[in-house]
């Protein structure tokens, strides 16, 4: 059997998805002996186009992003979608609510011609996805399980459940007990519980979970002082590109 | 419970015994059938198991699920399962070929089709789509001790005639006068001069008498609450009705807790059961 | 059982014998609401005082969040082995009712098919009891779970100028003979501990009435507008499910090493709270909304095991009514299915 060919691409973000894969470590070696990376941009100078698994991180927002995705979506047979820009537009939806060009004027003022920028959409707006490692950043660990699942021949088992059961099992107390909130009950697992591991309330980074009850999640945090605004600026965080159920029409 | 002993008791109920796929037959467009037998003869020959009882299949290094063997108990050189491509692991085993290795839990379930209170009466059997398979167990055992059973019906609906499975032991047993078998399909096609809907509405033909009548009845979940209520028109009493349940399984063992309806355990207690034991038993049908 | 007594001045002596001989988890605090059991190197680190801890201490010491079954190396042949852990600890200040959840354990993991996994840790784990105060949302009494009548290797029981000992075991016998001072126990003692019984009892606050439930809820059962009403804050985030001490339901995954050589057989905690719990392969989910899978729930805690084991498997701990975010209350949902069949 002769490995997959693998590409690591990045469009619109930070960057730190393709660190976290090669902050795997001790497991970095086990996959790149497993795989056959043949572009990486953070890593490797070498470039080939023949690819089977691409592995994408950012968002696009550029005209030029738009020809890059469609051209891996056409060469690339299985597609994985890496971290919240990938999966869901990440912050950098947050300029869509401003409008492209309110956002230009801001930030280039009259030099704002010059530059290449259009509505921010995930990966998927363009390409189709096959499956999606959420996060930001993506948990390095669940990368690893993805390319693994897809060696060996079954689907990748993406978590569809809320955040508190990782953090559960992990023995955490509530962070709700110190009077942080945490949008940990409606949100996806899969970081193992990251942030409230340490302390602080989950940020729903890798998106809500299939079937949320926001109406709970909306009275929660309302005991907790917060008003609808604050509480869809904490959906919007890392999801102003989707359509998250909102708490009006979710009423019933 | 007071727990002293310190014996070192290293076999553990998860470890599966290793097998070999020895063939592989494509019975329909999503089914094949495999033959498999345990690499070690003596585990081979000590593998005994009842109809209606199934296996737990793990594919090495990618997961585990539950199976109903499909064979006749009594042949002993290997056993045979019939296998949807639906999940994970089923889409591998598809996928794999003669001679590959995988591992086997089992046999599990107390719950199995009673085929020694079935002798001397009737049977009838009611299957819809892969609810075939674990019924293939029992008939293949009756038709080798066909003179101790009376007489032996098979209902069977299926999607379309693609679908239909087990067609050579179909086609054989219509040629025989000891067993009668209706088949419906809900999507005909140009060809199918047979039963067309829901096998549902064959039931009331059924004449056999219901004090001395077994019913068994296995298909996918929607199916049982229909089936009841023609069987119950019927007079077929709910102690002589047999089904055989499907639910989510981990263990096969009766741990993982994911198979259980109230206080039953489809693995442990089950896969079958008289309709008696779960008639009030909430969520069952 | 042996009815001991040991003065308190030698009390601190015994516990420091048995952190310097054993593995020893005991209680600490966590952080300002919570204990957890964890191993305790010195005796000052240990605060049997506590009210609340996270997940069951038996619970963490015996079944594992995640927990390697099987392994098994893929080669020309296919090498399967067992993963089974036994090392000896003792698991200090367990209060009873934990204990009592630990009995279910126990009991599941032996009937029918014996689990090695867990069985060979529990014969490992030495139980030494003690009481702790209950939170306000602990009803154990209602649920025959506060005292313990076994379970334990030794049971200390504090009274005024001494400790009240029960024996349950030839090994917490031989342990209380090699490390405390100990006298018999007399009718002064038992007077005592009597006492002490009986003012305990006293402490709890919540009561629920669980007497008829066993048939009502088959009433119950029925009636849509009750779970959707009990239901209707529930996230199925799986929380109460992960913090019960006789919550058992697990998955197995089938994982393979990068290199491809090296799988293991993993278990990890599910929860029946959780849509995926009753889905199978043909994609039918069994429980598909989060009313059928709440009450589930209440009849898998509250009905299911008086059937097998002949006693609840709600030990009436409280940790699932502290943890739900939602505020469901098993308490007030049992009262409240006895007010609806009987009002």
């Amino acid at each position: 059997m002769s490995k997959p060919k693998v590409g690591v691409f990045g469009f619109t973000g930070c960057g730190g998805c393709q660190l976290e894969i090669l902050n795997l470590e001790d497991q970095l070696l086990d996959l790149i002996s497993a795989v056959d990376i043949v572009h990486f941009t953070e890593a490797i100078t070498e470039h080939s186009d023949n690819y089977e698994i691409a592995l994408v991180e950012g968002s696009v927002s550029t005209e030029h992003g738009v020809e890059r995705i469609k051209k891996i979506g056409n060469i690339a047979k299985i597609i994985v979608a890496v971290g919240a820009c990938a999966v869901s537009g990440g912050l950098n939806c947050l300029k869509n609510l401003y409008g492209t060009e309110r956002a230009m004027e801001l930030v280039y003022g009259d030099k704002k011609d010059w530059i290449d920028s259009i509505e921010v959409k995930p990966i998927d707006q363009y390409i189709k996805v096959d499956y999606y490692a959420r996060g930001c950043p993506p948990n390095r660990f669940e990368i690893v399980d993805i390319v693994r699942s897809l060696i060996v021949g079954r689907k990748p088992e993406i978590p569809n459940y809320p955040v508190c059961v990782e953090c559960k099992r992990n023995g955490n107390t509530c962070v709700y007990e110190f009077g942080m909130t945490c949008m940990g009950p409606v949100s996806r697992a899969g970081c193992n519980s990251r942030c409230p591991n340490s302390g602080s309330g989950c940020e729903a980074c890798r998106g809500v979970i299939d079937d949320p009850n926001v109406n709970a999640q909306k009275d929660l945090l309302a005991r907790y002082g917060l008003t609808v605004e604050d509480i869809m600026e904490g959906f919007n965080l890392y999801n102003a590109c989707n359509k998250v159920p909102t708490v009006e029409n979710k009423n019933n | 419970m007071v727990l002293k002993t310190k014996n070192e008791n290293k076999n553990s109920i998860y470890v599966p015994d290793i097998a070999r796929i020895s063939r592989i037959e494509k019975l329909s467009p999503t089914e094949k059938l495999f033959n498999i037998a345990f690499e070690d003869e003596e585990k081979q020959n000590n593998f005994k198991f009842l109809p209606g009882q199934f296996i737990e299949l793990t594919i090495f290094g990618l997961g585990e699920a539950p199976f109903c063997l499909a064979s006749n108990p009594n042949n002993r050189e290997f056993f045979e399962l019939c296998v949807r491509n639906a999940g994970n692991v089923s889409s591998a085993l598809h996928r794999m070929e003669e001679g590959s290795k995988i591992g086997i839990r089992g046999p599990f379930g107390k719950g199995y089709f009673p085929f020694e209170k079935m002798r001397n009466h009737n049977v009838l059997l009611i299957a819809g789509g892969l609810g075939l398979v674990p019924l293939m167990s029992l008939i293949k055992y009756i038709m080798q001790h066909r003179e101790d059973y009376r007489e032996i019906m098979i209902v069977y609906g299926a999607v379309n005639p693609d679908s239909i499975l087990f067609k050579n032991d179909i086609g054989y047993w219509s040629n025989r006068s000891d067993i009668s078998i209706c088949i419906s399909v809900d999507n005909p096609d140009d060809k199918w001069t047979g039963e067309i809907g829901v096998c549902t509405k064959l039931i009331p033909r059924v004449n056999f008498p219901p004090e001395d009548t077994y019913v068994v009845v296995c298909g996918p979940p929607v199916m049982y609450k229909y089936v009841i209520v023609e069987l119950e028109k019927k007079n077929f009493k709910p102690e002589n009705i047999y089904l055989s349940l499907e639910r989510r399984m981990e263990c096969g063992v009766g741990k993982c807790n994911h198979c259980h309806i109230g206080n039953k355990l489809v693995c442990v207690d089950g896969p079958v059961f008289s309709l008696w034991e779960i008639i009030n038993l909430k969520e069952a049908i | 059982m042996l009815y001991k007594v040991m003065d308190k001045n030698v009390y601190q002596d015994f516990i420091k014998a048995l952190i310097s001989n054993y593995e020893f988890i005991g209680p600490a605090r966590k952080d300002r609401s919570v204990h957890d059991f964890v191993p305790i190197k010195n005796i000052s680190e240990l605060d049997t005082n506590y009210m609340r801890t996270t997940i069951p201490p038996a619970k963490k010491l015996l079944f594992y969040p995640t927990e390697k079954l099987v392994n098994y190396e893929v080669g020309k042949s296919i090498d399967v082995k067992p993963v089974v852990e036994s090392k000896e600890r003792i698991l200090f200040g367990i209060n009873a009712w934990d204990i009592n959840g630990m009995n279910f354990l126990d009991e599941l993991f032996t009937t029918d098919f014996i689990d090695e996994n867990y069985i060979s840790k529990r014969k490992n784990l030495m139980v030494i009891g003690m009481d702790s105060q209950p939170t306000e949302t602990n009803f154990s009494p209602s649920m025959g779970a506060d005292y313990a009548k076994s379970g334990f290797d030794i049971y200390l029981t504090e009274l005024k100028d001494k400790y009240f000992i029960r024996i349950g075991t030839a090994r917490g016998n031989e342990i209380i003979q090699k490390y405390a001072e100990v006298r018999n126990a007399t009718a002064e003692d038992f007077k005592d501990y009597d006492k002490y019984l009986d003012d305990y009892r006293m402490k709890f606050k919540l009561n629920v009435d669980i007497k008829n439930f066993y048939d009502n809820f088959e009433l119950i059962y029925n009636n849509e507008e009750f779970w959707k009403k009990v239901a209707k804050d529930c996230y199925s985030c799986g929380s109460c499910n992960l913090v019960c001490p006789t919550c058992f339901c697990f998955n197995i995954k089938d994982d393979m090493e990068l290199n491809l050589k090296e799988g293991n057989k993993i278990r990890e905690w599910d929860s029946c709270m959780i849509p995926e719990y009753g889905l199978v392969a043909g994609g039918h989910n069994f429980r598909p909304n989060k009313e059928n899978r709440l009450k589930q729930r209440y009849r898998c805690k509250l009905k299911t095991f008086i059937d097998k084991f002949g006693k609840y498997s709600c030990v009436g701990c409280g940790r699932c009514i502290e943890t739900c975010l939602a505020k469901i209350n098993i308490a007030e949902d049992i009262n409240s299915v006895k007010r609806e069949v009987s009002v």
